[in-house]
């Protein structure tokens, strides 16, 4: 057993948990968060989830000690931000969003192309307003940096198939349009 | 070194490495834990068994280049192997890397852990097989650190993975030649459907309407890699383009040969096999700049 101390959705906790218990396991046994794994059983459903340091992760394959320190963002907290309002928009306007098992997953996976598609060019460490400036001038090829290929590569990690590839696609391409066009950085 | 307790041991240098490994005689390596998060019982666990975490090994995660190859520390990440790569590597790897699982998992896939899986073949030993790449290897087992360089083929044999006890993957050691002809192929899925996927690396030199420096390395995730000697013979010095009924001829020995040397191979991956290659054989044409000059 380990004393872990890490940061949940903004709240420091400190608990005993084995060090090799999942993450997945962590937030349902010990802190009664619901996320819907139930049926994975090896089967990598891509459910589970969760942000661990602005990343998104399988929590199911991430040991407690790998947790020491780290800050997680459950989905619940995600909603609060405003990249989930960039990609909630986006289902709005397409009139378009996944399945309420998959909702979760898809949208945290929507979420790791948007910011790799973004953190590719814009590096974290510069200053305000040079970002503001690389922005801009970025603005008109970033929309191509995410191809039709990749992204139904990067949705195969989640087994439900409420939404057609094509109908993902468009909501990535799109919210990442919006993120540009609002600065959503 | 970081005891957490006696299960999970993180030790900060080789050299802490091997200590651990002398002293706990029944351990796992624990890199990115992709594979064991799953498949082991590491959690709820009964045995006595150690976790040697690699994480905190500064060795491991280097990398260095010089004219004629790259050398990467076995706890890179496969996404961090993408970026480099795109500097240094060729079409087969990244093609490679970027059919590996997915953007999000792969932040967590090692290299190291990509070819130390030990009852599965993924797609990354037989592309570095097709690039004769090789791997250091150190013995942690006895007192005295032995370090030896093998080609990644020699790794496994059949489905077996030959890592012996005590045994790390330190770095992998990856030639920067390219050829003008690299084919990449995963048909199925190797976690999801590992029976019926098929993972095809193929590499050639295209000299005006020859062939040469040719290599073909296929995985069966549950039966295995096999490095073909079949299509080398056939093809070297072969005139292009290989006219269909040839392309069949051929496909049709390499099923033969699969046959003689896999167990475990299902009819639907011999199949797979069989159209992969012929797909790969009509895509061979004549290098653009003979085609240009007898124009
Ligand atoms: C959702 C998902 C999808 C996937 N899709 C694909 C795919 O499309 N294609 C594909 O090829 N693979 C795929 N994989 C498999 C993935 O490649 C393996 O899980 C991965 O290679 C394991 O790497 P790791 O670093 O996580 O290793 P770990 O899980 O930490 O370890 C794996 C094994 O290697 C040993 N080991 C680790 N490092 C060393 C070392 N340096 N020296 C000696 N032994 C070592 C460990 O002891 C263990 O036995 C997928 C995995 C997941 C979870
Ligand atoms: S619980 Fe299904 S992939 Fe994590």
């Amino acid at each position: 057993m380990i004393k872990l101390s890490m940061k949940l959705n903004k709240t420091t906790l400190e608990l005993f948990v084995d060090e090799m218990k999942p993450l997945s396991q962590i937030l349902y046994e010990d802190l009664d968060i619901d996320i819907p794994i139930r049926n994975c059983s090896h089967n990598y459903c891509g459910n589970c989830l969760v942000i661990l340091e602005k990343e998104p992760v399988l929590s199911c394959l991430v040991p407690a000690y790998k947790l020491q320190g780290k800050t997680i963002t459950t989905f619940d907290s995600f909603k609060q931000s405003a990249h989930y309002r960039n990609i909630r928009r986006t289902y709005d306007a397409l009139n378009c969003e996944p399945c309420p098992i998959c909702y979760e997953a898809k949208t945290l996976i929507i979420e790791s192309m948007l910011l790799k598609a973004k953190t590719k060019r814009i590096d974290n460490n510069i200053d305000d307003l040079s970002r503001k400036f690389l922005t801009k001038a970025i603005d008109d090829d970033e929309k191509n940096q995410i191809d039709f290929e990749t992204a139904q590569r990067e949705f195969s990690l989640n087994s439900c198939d409420c939404l057609t590839s094509k109908d993902l696609y468009n909501i990535v391409t799109k919210a990442l349009d919006d993120r540009i066009k609002r600065r959503v950085l | 070194m970081y005891y957490r307790n006696n299960k999970l041991i993180i030790p900060e240098t080789i050299n802490e490495l091997h200590q651990t490994v002398l002293k706990n005689p029944h351990y796992v390596f624990f890199a990115g834990g992709t594979y064991l998060m799953k498949r082991h019982s590491l959690y709820p666990s009964t045995s006595s068994q150690r976790i040697i975490s690699l994480e905190m090994i500064k060795d491991l995660f280097e990398v260095t280049r010089n004219l004629k190859h790259v050398e990467v520390g076995s706890m890179v990440t496969t996404n961090k192997l993408l970026e480099i790569g795109t500097l240094a590597f060729n079409n087969l790897l990244l093609d490679t890397l970027s059919n590996t699982a997915t953007h999000i998992v792969r932040n967590q896939i090692t290299i190291g852990g990509a070819l130390a899986t030990n009852n599965i073949r993924f797609s990354l030993p037989g592309t570095l097989s097709c690039m004769d790449a090789s791997v250091e290897l150190i013995d942690l087992s006895k007192t005295k650190i032995i370090s030896k360089i093998i080609p990644i083929e020699k790794l496994y044999k059949n489905d077996e993975l030959l890592l012996e006890e005590g045994t790390l993957i330190k770095k992998i050691i990856i030639p920067l030649k390219t050829y003008n002809f690299e084919r990449f192929y995963c048909v199925g899925d190797p976690i999801k459907d590992p029976t019926s996927t098929v993972i095809f690396a193929f590499r050639a030199n295209i000299n005006q309407t020859l062939l040469n420096n040719i290599k073909l390395s296929i995985t069966f995730p549950t039966a295995g890699i096999h490095i073909s000697t079949v299509i080398p013979s056939e093809l070297d010095g072969v005139q292009i383009p290989i006219i269909p009924k040839n392309a069949i001829s051929i496909s049709k020995k390499l099923v033969i040969e699969l046959e003689k040397n896999m167990t475990g191979v299902t009819p639907l991956q011999k199949e797979r096999a069989k159209r992969i290659i012929q797909s790969i054989l009509y895509q061979i044409t004549p290098s653009k700049k003979f085609i240009d000059k007898i124009e």
